[in-house]
């Protein structure tokens, strides 16, 4: 993206704690980049979401990239830059890997999406708090990166095809076979 | 003091035709006799601002934008005119709303085909309906608190029936999803069928007399032979089953269901927008249009300040004073309105 090119930041609930700070953690770097941007209000409803985003676009259809913090807000670019033709002419971004999310990206309609590793998130502190009681607390609970994992049209097939707990999109307990290689 | 204020009501406070036996004196009057006039009034304002501030705001992917957004809350609210007519109030709608698509999507996977999905949807949106009204005038439990509750359990089920993932809505592709909410016009079209339907209901037949004395006077109502526990389980269920009705379309219109939505989002908007619009929330007094004027205003706040690239904090804050500012101008106008009704 050129200097001075414009970003939609969109927001499904402004000031909530897990999803605020995407904004504010982002909005620094783009002004850096020397980009213009905005943050746009899509509300906590899907519906209501998508006629955000189209009506912002509407009035801003010079913008280069939507990018979203959440889930709904993801589906609401996605299907902006499906309704008005836009892929390839402004880029999107989504959040968190939910399949109608995975599929946009699959579909090129978003560029992105963060897979944040929610289920390490909360499966990896429990752990080390057990390991911490059962050791006499010697078992110091570390600091751990639960990695940040950027899902693009080239990575993305893999989600597709395991529906899992551990990524939100299945229910049944299945084992899958471990990948031929380690890949980040 | 009393008589001071009451002198100061008595005289015009706005400059009006002089005469009542003139032309321009009887149409002022008898627009000040529509109550509707005020949502009629800050609406086209609102129009006329963004349509300034914002050449996009009469193109026609902007005016369908519009609709899709107001569509859902203009059926809430016209169901939200019956309830509140009748004194009562529905919170649930918002989570019927919601939950609906997640009903049809349920009997689809169970191999339902998907045209009598909808319908057992429907159906089960109507049953919410009918648990509300019954357990509201049988067992005498405040409309607002069995509502409120029942919001929950159905957002709960939700959750629960859905393991908390997003899943893709059946039915989008081909002539069916035209009609079902992915054509364009296709959730606004419907609403504004619904629209007619109810107030001819309302108008229009001997139930909606039934409604509207249930609701301006119970107890004579009930003195007169009309059936009034009767009467507000069926405005119960009507407004769950449109509102059932207008989020399956709006669901298979967005190609997705997201089982975090809370349902108390969705009425709010749809009780706003029928206040607005004229309707007592204190019953006896209920407007269909106008509830379709408040839902326009809404929606062309909501469209209008995304259009124009309000910031998301600011966002809240103007739509919040935007609301207030039409509700005060319906109470003042309307006293100025009661004086030409004398």
């Amino acid at each position: 993206m050129k200097k001075g090119g414009l970003v939609g930041m969109v927001i499904a609930t402004p000031g909530s704690g897990n999803i605020q700070p995407r904004i504010d953690g982002a909005l620094p770097v783009f002004k850096k980049a020397g980009l213009d941007t905005a943050v746009v209000d899509g509300g906590a409803l899907e519906p209501g979401e998508i006629t955000a985003v189209e009506a912002w676009y509407t009035g801003h259809k010079d913008v280069k990239f939507l990018y979203s913090v959440d889930d709904g807000d993801a589906v609401a670019v996605a299907d902006t830059i499906k309704k008005y033709n836009l892929k390839g002419k402004v880029g999107g971004s989504g959040w968190d890997v939910e399949v109608p999310v995975l599929q946009s990206v699959k579909a090129g309609q978003l560029n992105f999406t963060i897979d944040q590793q929610a289920y390490l998130q909360g499966f990896v502190p429990v752990i080390q708090l057990f390991l911490y009681q059962i050791s006499a607390g010697l078992m110091k609970p570390a600091n751990t990166d639960t990695g940040l994992g950027f899902v693009t049209s080239a990575n993305v097939t893999p989600y597709l095809a395991h529906a899992t707990r551990f990524e939100g999109s299945g229910v049944a307990q299945t084992a899958y076979a471990p990948p031929s290689k380690i890949a980040y | 003091m009393a008589r001071a204020t009451a002198s100061d009501n008595e005289t015009p406070q706005n400059p009006v035709p002089k005469g009542p036996g003139s032309v321009a004196y009887r149409l002022v009057q008898r627009a000040m006799q529509q109550r509707e006039l005020t949502v009629v009034l800050v609406t086209l304002f609102v129009i006329i601002y963004f349509g300034i501030a914002n050449s996009a705001f009469f193109t026609t992917a902007n005016i369908i934008t519009v609709c899709q957004y107001l569509a859902s809350i203009a059926v809430i609210a016209f169901g939200e005119v019956l309830i509140l007519s009748l004194g009562e109030i529905d919170l649930s709608a918002g989570a019927v709303y919601l939950s609906s698509p997640w009903f049809m999507y349920l009997f689809w996977t169970h191999g339902m085909p998907i045209g009598w999905a909808i319908v057992a949807a429907m159906v089960c949106s109507a049953g919410v309906g009918m648990i509300n009204g019954l357990i509201t005038v049988w067992l005498n439990v405040s409309s607002l608190i069995v509502t409120l509750a029942v919001n929950y359990v159905l957002f709960g089920f939700v959750l629960i029936e859905s393991n908390d993932i997003q899943v893709d809505m059946p039915g989008q592709t081909g002539h069916f999803s035209i009609i079902f909410g992915v054509g364009a016009w296709s959730t606004t079209l419907w609403a504004a069928a619904m629209m007619l339907a109810i107030w001819a209901l309302l108008k229009r037949t001997r139930f909606g007399l039934h409604v509207t004395a249930t609701g301006g006077n119970l107890l004579a109502a009930a003195e007169s032979g009309i059936r009034v526990r009767r009467v507000k389980v069926w405005c119960f269920i009507i407004i769950s089953a449109a509102s059932g009705l207008i989020g399956i379309l709006d669901a298979i219109r967005i190609g997705s269901i997201n089982p975090g939505s809370s349902g108390l989002d969705t009425v709010l908007p749809g009780i706003v927008a029928a206040v607005v619009g004229g309707t007592a929330l204190t019953g006896g007094r209920g407007t269909i249009v106008g509830a379709a004027l408040g839902a326009i205003f809404l929606g062309v706040l909501e469209d209008g300040f995304n259009l124009i690239g309000v910031n998301a904090n600011w966002f809240y804050l103007a739509e919040g004073v935007m609301i207030l500012v039409a509700m005060v101008a319906n109470t003042q106008l309307g006293t100025v309105a009661r004086r030409f009704r004398r």
